[in-house]
Parts: C-alpha cells; sequence; structure tokens
C-alpha cells in the first residue's frame, strides 16, 4: 500500500473523528478564553492522549492547535484581549471594528481568513517538508546538527525575550535540565542526587505542564483583579459583502505570505507574523490611514499572517525535529514518547504520517471554520465564565494529566515545582520557551558536539565543519546579536511591550492616534459595566440597547 | 527606583547562586571510566553550561547594579491578596497531594478509596479560596467535576487513581 492511501486509511477510524470533536472544543474553549494558550491546553492533554495510539494523539493535539486559532480571535474584537498571543495584532482593528457595531463582520472575517492562511500553509507543509527532511537527511551530520539546535534555542531566545541575557540564562537553565539523568555514552549518572525518578531524566511533561499550565494559573492568580468589563454584544451585520471581500483580498495575500515565511523560522510564531503582517498590509494598502481604526483589511491581514504560520511551524518541526512555535516543542515531546522522533528521518521512517497530519489539519481547519461562523454567537457567552471555575478546573486537570504520564505522585510534585520555579522566571521577565527548547534539544546538542569533537582531530577541520553548520552558527549568533543591537538602539522608554518591540515607530504613532479617536468619539460601541458596583441590582437584560454609552 | 534595582540585584543573585551550585555538582559527577582521547566525558557539557551560565548571570548582576531598570509593562501588577492565593493553592494541592497518597483506607469495614473524597475537598477548597460563595453551584460544581475525573481517567480510562 502506498503511504498515501496508509495515510489516508488511518484517518478513516470512527475514533480519529471523535479524537478530533474533543480537541475541537478544547481548542476553541481555550483560545476563548484569555490567560490560557494553545500551548498551555496541548501540554496539558499531551499528559492524557500519552496511552492511545500516535495518529489518535496527533488528531487531539494537532485540533487543539488549529481551533484554538479560530477561538483565540473572540475575546481579542471583544474584549481587547487576545486569547492567545498569536492574536495580539487582531486587537488593533478588531476592537475598533466591534466599537463601531460591527464585532460580527470581524469575527466572520476572522475566520475565514484564518482557515485560508491554515490551508495555504497546509499545502507549504505538504510541498516543502519532503524535501527539507530530504535534505537534512543527506547534508546534515553530526556537526551540522549540532549547529541547528543552537540555531533553534539562538532564535527562540532572540524572539522571546526582550532582554538578550536573561533568554540565554533561560537557554542555559533549560540544556542544564537535560544534563539530568544517564549520560548516554558511557551511562555515568549525573545530577540524579540517588533518586531513581530522575535516572531518565527529569518528566518532560511535567516540567512543560508546570512551566506553561501550573506558572500561568499562578500568575492569574497573582495579578487577576475583579473586571467590570464584559464583551461587546451587539454584534452587528455576520457576512461580509463583495466590497468588503474585495477590499480584503490583498491584505489576506500580503498576510499570508508573511505568514508563511516567518513560520518556516524555527521558534516564530504567530504573534509575531500577526504583527509584521498587519504592518506589511498598511503599506501595501490603498488605505493605510484606515489601520487601528476598524480597518476589515487590518483584521484580514493579521490574522491570515497569524494563521499562516501553523504549516511552517509543522514543516521545521516534523522536517528538522526543531520546533517551529512553542506548541510545537510540547508536540514532539508528546511525539517522542509515542516512539515518533520528528526530524530528518520521519519521513523516510514513516512517510504515511505526513498524510495523516495533513488530513488532520486540514479537517480539522474545516470544522473550526463552520463551528466559528455557526456557533460564534454562543463563543461569546464562554467570555462569562467565572474565573475560579477555570482555575480549579485548571489546577485539577494539570494534575491529573501530570500523574497520568507516570502514574507517580512526584511527578506531580515535580509539576507543582516548576509551576512556581515558572511563575517566578514569569515575574523576572526570564521567558519559558528556551527554557523548554534547551531541556528537549540538549541531549541531542551534547551528543551531536560529542561526535563532532571525536571526529575534528582525525580530519581536516573544513572537512568535518561543513560550510551549512558554519553558515547556520554564524545565523544562530545573528539572531540573538541583531535584535539586541535593535533594541539598544531603541530609547529604553520605547521598549515597553511586545507589540512596541515588532511594529515600526511610523505604525505605533498612527496606532496611538487612531487610539486618541476612537476614545473621543461618543457614538461608538463600548465594552458594557454589567455588574456595577452597587451590589443588589438585578442584571439587566442582555440587548443592543444596553452597549450605547 | 533604588529599591527595584535592589530586588533586580537580588534576582540575579539567585540566578548566580544556581549557576554556581551546578557548577559544584558538575566537579562532583563520578565518571565510571574517563573519557577517550578527543571524546568529551560526562563533565565536560555540564561545564561548559555552568561557566557560561556563570558569565551570564555576572553580566546581569553588574547590569542590574550600574544601570536603571527599564520598563516593566510586559507584565501585569501583583494585586492585594495574590500572594495568598497562590500560596493557599499551593498548600492545598500538597495537603491533596498527601491525602491522595493514602490510597485507601479502610473504615467501619469498608475499604473506601480516598482519590475521590480528596478530589471533591481539593475543588472545594480552591473555589471558596478563590471567592466562590454560592453554595449550590459549589457543590454540583465539585461533585460533577470529580465524578467527571473518576469515571473517565478513573474507570474508562484505568489511570490507577
Amino acid at each position: 500500500m502506498t503511504p498515501l492511501l496508509e495515510g489516508l486509511n488511518s484517518l478513516l477510524d470512527i475514533s480519529i473523528l471523535l479524537y478530533m470533536l474533543v480537541g475541537l472544543l478544547l481548542g476553541f474553549m481555550v483560545g476563548a478564553f484569555p490567560g490560557i494558550t494553545a500551548t498551555m491546553a496541548v501540554a496539558l492533554a499531551a499528559g492524557f492522549t500519552m496511552t492511545l495510539e500516535p495518529v489518535q494523539g496527533l488528531a487531539v493535539l494537532l485540533t487543539i492547535y488549529v481551533a484554538a486559532n479560530f477561538g483565540d480571535r473572540v475575546p481579542s474584537i471583544l474584549i481587547n484581549t487576545p486569547g492567545t498571543p498569536a492574536s495580539i495584532a487582531t486587537t488593533l482593528d478588531g476592537y475598533p471594528m466591534a466599537k463601531q457595531g460591527r464585532a460580527g463582520l470581524a469575527l466572520t472575517m476572522s475566520a475565514i481568513v484564518s482557515a485560508v492562511g491554515i490551508l495555504a500553509s497546509l499545502i507549504l507543509f505538504a510541498l516543502a517538508a519532503v524535501p527539507i527532511a530530504s535534505f537534512a537527511r543527506d547534508y546534515f551530520k553530526s556537526p551540522e546538527l549540532f549547529a541547528l539546535v543552537v540555531f533553534g534555542i539562538a532564535i527562540m531566545i532572540g524572539i522571546s525575550s526582550k532582554s538578550m541575557l536573561k533568554g540565554i540564562l533561560a537557554g542555559v537553565f533549560g540544556l542544564m535540565l537535560g544534563t539530568v539523568g544517564t549520560y548516554a555514552a558511557t551511562a555515568d549518572k549525573r545530577f540524579t542526587f540517588g533518586s531513581l525518578d530522575l535516572v531518565e531524566g527529569v518528566n518532560f511533561i511535567a516540567v512543560i505542564i508546570g512551566l506553561f499550565g501550573i506558572a500561568e494559573l499562578f500568575d492569574q492568580l497573582l495579578t487577576h483583579r475583579a473586571s467590570h468589563v464584559r464583551p461587546i454584544s451587539s454584534l452587528g451585520r455576520w457576512w461580509p459583502n463583495r466590497s468588503e471581500f474585495r477590499q480584503s483580498g490583498r491584505a489576506t495575500a500580503v498576510g499570508g505570505a508573511v505568514g508563511l515565511g516567518v513560520g518556516l523560522i524555527p521558534a516564530a510564531g504567530g504573534d509575531i507574523a500577526g504583527l509584521i503582517g498587519w504592518e506589511r498590509a498598511r503599506k501595501a494598502s490603498k488605505h493605510p490611514e484606515m489601520f487601528g481604526k476598524g480597518s476589515i483589511e487590518g483584521v484580514a491581514a493579521s490574522d491570515t499572517a497569524s494563521s499562516a504560520t501553523l504549516g511552517g511551524s509543522l514543516t521545521t518541526t516534523m522536517a528538522l525535529g526543531i520546533p517551529g512555535d512553542s506548541v510545537m516543542a510540547v508536540m514532539i515531546g508528546s511525539m517522542i514518547i509515542w516512539g515518533i522522533t520528528p526530524g530528518p528521518t520521519l519521513f523516510t521512517d514513516r512517510p504515511d504520517l505526513v498524510v495523516s497530519i495533513v488530513g488532520i489539519m486540514l479537517v480539522a481547519t474545516l470544522l473550526s471554520l463552520v463551528l466559528s461562523l455557526v456557533r460564534m454567537k454562543g463563543m461569546v457567552k464562554l467570555l462569562d465564565v467565572p474565573q475560579p471555575y477555570l482555575w480549579s478546573g485548571i489546577l485539577i486537570f494539570c494534575i491529573i494529566g501530570t500523574y497520568a504520564t507516570s502514574n507517580s505522585l512526584s511527578t506531580v510534585i515535580t509539576m507543582l515545582v516548576f509551576g512556581v520555579i515558572g511563575v517566578l522566571l514569569k515575574r523576572m521577565q526570564v521567558p519559558a520557551g528556551p527554557v523548554v527548547l534547551g531541556l528537549l534539544l540538549g541531549p541531542l546538542a551534547e551528543e551531536n558536539l560529542a561526535r563532532t569533537l571525536a571526529i575534528l582531530p582525525t580530519r581536516p577541520f573544513f572537512e568535518v565543519v561543513s560550510p551549512i553548520a558554519i553558515v547556520l552558527l554564524v545565523l544562530a549568533v545573528l539572531s540573538i546579536v541583531m535584535p539586541a543591537i535593535r533594541a539598544a538602539r531603541k530609547p529604553r522608554a520605547e521598549r515597553a511591550s511586545f507589540a512596541d518591540s515588532v511594529l515600526d515607530t511610523a505604525s505605533l504613532a498612527q496606532l496611538s492616534k487612531a487610539h486618541d479617536e476612537l476614545a473621543a468619539d461618543p457614538d461608538l460601541l463600548t465594552s458594557t459595566v454589567r455588574n456595577p458596583p452597587a451590589p443588589k441590582t438585578r442584571r439587566p437584560r442582555k440587548n443592543s440597547k444596553e452597549n450605547k454609552k | 527606583m533604588r529599591r527595584h534595582r535592589g530586588s533586580r540585584s537580588r534576582r540575579t543573585l539567585v540566578a548566580l547562586a544556581v549557576t554556581a551550585g551546578y557548577l559544584a555538582v558538575t566537579t562532583q559527577i563520578s565518571l565510571r571510566r574517563e573519557a577517550a582521547p578527543g571524546q568529551i566525558d560526562a563533565r565536560f557539557w555540564p561545564m561548559v553550561l555552568a561557566v557560561t551560565g556563570i558569565v551570564v548571570a555576572i553580566v546581569l548582576l553588574v547590569i542590574a547594579v550600574t544601570r536603571p531598570a527599564a520598563g516593566r509593562e510586559d507584565i501585569e501588577r501583583i494585586q492585594p491578596g495574590g500572594v495568598a492565593r497562590v500560596v493557599t493553592t499551593l498548600l492545598i494541592s500538597i495537603a491533596f497531594i498527601a491525602l491522595w497518597s493514602l490510597g485507601s483506607v479502610i473504615l467501619f469495614g469498608y475499604r473506601i478509596e480516598v482519590f475521590p473524597i480528596a478530589a471533591a475537598l481539593l475543588m472545594a477548597g480552591l473555589m471558596l479560596v478563590y471567592g466562590h460563595r454560592r453554595w449550590l453551584s459549589l457543590i454540583i460544581y465539585t461533585a460533577s467535576i470529580t465524578a467527571f475525573i473518576y469515571v473517565v481517567f478513573g474507570m474508562l480510562l484505568r489511570i490507577p487513581l
């Protein structure tokens, strides 16, 4: 049987559809709840999917990954708060559209262009994954693999941290964690302190659930304040007309191109792509002055760009074994537990998996699109769920998910410890991404460095270390040095937020002006205070009038 | 500003202490055999990481002492009661783990599984700590989540809870 038929055949099992439905609901919900990221949800689900067949597990995890990409636009548009970091750029024009009574239009356009972005990126994955993997398999030996790992960690450091030094420290901390356990070459035990639990290394799932799940939860507990802001509930017209579709075409194309490119850079995710896509589309637009004031082009560009990163991230993850973003880092951990090692040999060993992955993501995208268009009104209600339900639910599922990986309570304790470490790192503005990447790729880096150093004395230097390895190492250095230089050239006051570090000065000035104009317009809708400070008032009914000032 | 700088210095000192501790333990790794010429032993890579970590921590410390802090707009401010919520959550979780570790107890001649009781207490405790005061929804939510977990994970997926 050909790999194509094998891959499709594995998807025909009814259980796959059921697992995808579970992933779809989970993905939509985590996307819609601000503060719960797709990484957190996939990390959490990884604990429960370990006992499944690889294709079943991938069906759950990949569908969460896709569906979260749709769900996270809802709070961005309705309450100006990104559901996940990937939808940061959606707030720039999505929320102003909602204030103008065009939330339904923004939600629909966002869902359509997200589907377009993901489908385009899947074509990229289907076309590029096997050639990239074949190239890597033929030309990547130990020095190149070591350089690739260093490059991946360097990119993650360059992207995820405002302070390069803190990013490097995070990466080194992750690599240190990766040294715990038995050194494969000599079977020497390192940092086990006599504990049998540590002989095989630190439990990866416990670490990621701790760093991405518990740490996020603790941070919410630390910073939560009672808010009276409620989502805009007057959604207006839903379906875009022909001229709006035509108007969004160019922005979608520009955003898509940006997303596909950014997605292929290891560790770069939808958050960066969304902002760059929005900026590029503004420059290419016939009406750049409308960006930031509720432009449908802005929504189309940012959401296409952030969604189009999915296929690129998947490509670098599956073909090279270097995570395309933090969700993919978690995915690699799960796949290793299933006995599948992402990397150049994956597609020669399991060519059917490419077909299965594309099939799962394709169906997940279409299901998410349908759910977005049909149930969007119901999704708005999710934003009203009280936080105590969410927090307690997250905690118990984190505990059970971690316990399920080893049936040992010591793993749960490890998770809690990393939760505390994670929240401390977060408060110190040290990013968790490089820690996870270091832990995941550390053993690979050490193994390939050891092999390279063993070969080096026996052959000329440039015969061992190829130009590919040198280029990768130079790129690794540049990816750390360049953002540091760019940041150093900006005044300290202008390095405040993530968006500030990505967008140029002209875009920031336009956004600031647009915000001032919107704030000054008395005819716009606003997020409604439905539970005013007076304690014993009856809740007003939900209707469109309540949104008017 | 000076106070802020002081807390930054303390944090980088912690980073320095962690990396220095890692270096100290690295030097104590017992080797079963010496590495062959040109090969690296079990201490080499950790040593590289420890030295890199110490150098970075020292540079961060120097920066923390000599330069004013940059803006902290990316992280949200800790709210009153936030630390107490986290500490109480941790304590309740630890109590839950301790209770769960009992497995089962014999009471009045019956063998009783501890997990469902511990999970229900955990959920109810957390909801109360987070400020939920409606008793009916508290009981319904606690019971339904506990039952869901016990049935799905304990009985269907056969995870030995």
